[in-house]
């Protein structure tokens, strides 16, 4: 069954066969993340839903004939960019293009209490040392499990902001904990 | 955790079902995921119950726009299909037509003058006569045979219309049959079985699959034939220049600026290069310069036309025929004037990150533009001393939500400073909607 094949296999079959219904099949797969991208930058559920069927009529234009290797960072380039050219050309403002994507890891570093005392020390000695803004982020995020969105209100951040605090502590914790060893 | 599980654990935090533990799981995944993340913000800050809605309806659209495809490109097969079975029958009728006088003439001559064959050839009159006569007759027998073979016609082209009018209705019936069962059954094959005769007649023409490449061809040699239309106005400067008339004293040089259709254009610019020197045309396109050393070029500008240049030379009176511009006008930009006091009174942010600050937080007025139109507007404010802003007031006059949207902006942005400090500045902001 197609939903049983993963992405690269299915895009492999779509670019032997030519046949558009894989290049559908992978569109639905992701249809939740795309329009979550899309109401990320229309702000609104009509707008997010036009744009998300214009996506899907750029796809079957774009990857015609292209070698796509991984189909999940290369689709959210095509929906990022979309979005983010569409909204230029509405304000003539020139949102800054982020780069293609980040890496994909599943190997990261989470720090977590769930290890042996002697590590949840270190880890409570380091969080200390962070900056302020990174010690807020990463106790409640990781700590007390608190979703982005309260991490948000209750910090009065962007959910940007919250994610790259997260993210620039989580490596901070990182370098301390290794350091200590 | 693979891929999989996280678009499963999404569409249960888009549905709002997701438990404590796995939207955790989820966030912490997002953090190395921009997409995810992405998604997530725009569920996290902006989703709404309507979003369910609107993920269905677009899995839905997804499959009616395949079948949709299909269905034209099917549609567009029969039409194919049945122009060339109607070109194929105006052909071999054109050809029976212009066989029939020429058959008509050998039995009619066998018949009517066979007899007369050995007649000898003294008798020139009665040849004359009969000549007459036979033209005469001819004429007859290829009327009638004209009318008989025009009823034909025309009964074929009935024919032919009714079978694509059902070809049309039958595709129509069945495009619903395939959305409904999803049969893969070509709606045309219906038509032809009817009529083999024009199924062996278009296909020995022109096999489907050139149909198609035909049809691809008449796309592309339409979508082709506009740049070329376009071309043909830009024609060489040589062209352009026409001399006419001198003013006499040779002290000036004059002209008229006209588009390709001969109509004046008024308030073009015309300017001699790497000069001062220059001149915008009056109501009837007329300009007036200085008269300037021959060599240099002159410069005809106007906004949406092809700019002009033309190397001047011993001629007093120019004719300047500007083409339509080839690339299209692109959105006319309008940005924050220079001249906006940023140096004596600014955001305490910083004017370019309050300009980002604008443009993240600013709502788009859809009641006012629709979601088409943008706009600018203008409000002008106090900076006082204290940093506070205050006296808004609407320089566009424009629109009362516009102007709403703009001071909630404005008084959102914190303290404002002015330089030097702790004085009072009115000033004005230039917002784009």
């Amino acid at each position: 069954m197609a939903d049983q094949l993963t992405d690269e296999q299915l895009l492999n079959l779509y670019t032997t066969s030519g046949d558009d219904k894989h290049l559908s099949t992978l569109y639905t797969r992701y249809i939740e993340m795309i329009y979550g991208v899309c109401l990320k930058y229309y702000r609104n559920s009509a707008e997010a839903k036009d744009a998300a069927s214009e996506v899907y009529l750029l796809l079957l234009r774009r990857a015609k004939g292209k070698e796509i290797d991984h189909w999940k960072p290369w689709l959210y380039t095509v929906v990022k960019n979309y979005c983010l050219e569409q909204l230029r050309s509405r304000t003539n403002k020139k949102p800054k293009q982020m780069d293609a994507y980040r890496v994909y890891s599943e190997d990261v570093f989470h720090p977590t209490t769930d290890s042996k005392d002697e590590e949840v020390q270190k880890l409570e000695t380091c969080i200390a040392g962070l900056e302020e803004d990174q010690k807020a982020c990463i106790r409640m995020f990781y700590l007390e499990k608190r979703s982005y969105q309260d991490l948000s209100d209750t910090l009065q951040l962007s959910w940007g902001q919250v994610r790259s605090r997260i993210q620039n502590g989580r490596r901070n914790l990182k370098n301390c904990m290794s350091n200590n060893k | 955790m693979n891929n999989n599980t996280y678009i499963e654990l999404l569409k249960q935090y888009q549905a709002g079902t997701i438990s404590e533990a796995d939207r955790h799981l989820l966030e912490r995944a997002a953090l190395d995921d921009s997409f995810l993340f992405d998604a997530m913000e725009g569920y996290g800050a902006y989703g709404s119950s309507a979003d369910t809605q609107a993920i269905k309806a677009l899995k839905e659209l997804k499959s009616n726009t395949s079948g949709k495809v299909r269905w034209i490109h099917m549609r567009s097969l029969t039409v194919a299909a049945s122009l060339v079975a109607l070109l194929s029958i105006t052909f071999i009728v054109k050809n029976q037509l212009a066989e029939s006088p020429s058959n008509n003439e050998s039995i009619t001559v066998a018949s009517d003058y066979g007899s007369e064959e050995t007649v000898p050839m003294a008798q020139t009159w009665s040849d004359e006569v009969d000549t007459e006569k036979k033209m005469q007759l001819d004429n007859n027998v290829e009327s009638v045979k004209k009318e008989n073979v025009e009823s034909e016609l025309e009964e074929e082209i009935d024919f032919v219309v009714t079978k694509i009018g059902d070809a049309n209705s039958q595709a129509q019936a069945m495009e619903e049959i395939t959305i409904d069962t999803k049969s893969h059954t070509p709606p045309q094959t219906a038509t032809k079985d009817s009529n083999p005769k024009y199924e062996e007649l278009s296909e020995a023409i022109n096999p489907k699959e050139e149909i198609e490449a035909d049809m691809e061809m008449i796309n592309a040699s339409r979508s082709i034939s506009k740049p070329q239309q376009k071309n043909k106005y830009s024609k060489p400067e040589e062209d352009a220049i026409t001399y006419a008339e001198t003013d006499g004293k040779g002290k000036y040089i004059l002209g008229k600026v006209l588009d390709t259709d001969g109509n004046h254009l008024i308030g073009a610019s015309v300017y001699i290069e790497n000069t001062q020197i220059g001149d915008v045309t009056d109501i009837d396109g007329n300009f007036k310069l200085p008269k300037y050393e021959n060599g240099h070029q002159m410069v005809a500008n106007y906004t949406g036309y092809e700019t002009q240049k033309i190397i001047l030379g011993d001629i007093d009176f120019y004719q300047i025929i500007m083409p339509v511009s080839k690339s299209p006008l692109s959105e006319v930009v309008v940005t924050r004037p220079k001249d906006v006091d940023k140096n004596k009174a600014f955001p305490a942010m910083g004017m370019e990150d309050f300009d980002v600050y604008v443009s993240k937080n600013k709502e788009y007025p859809l009641e006012v533009f629709g979601t088409t139109k943008s706009g600018t507007f203008k409000v002008s404010f106090n900076v006082n001393s204290d940093g506070t802003l205050s006296n808004f007031l609407d320089e566009s006059e424009s629109c009362d939500e516009c102007f709403k949207e703009a001071v909630k902006l404005l008084k959102g942005s914190g303290k404002w400073e002015t330089k030097p400090a702790g004085q009072l500045y009115r000033t004005s902001y230039l917002f784009e909607f």
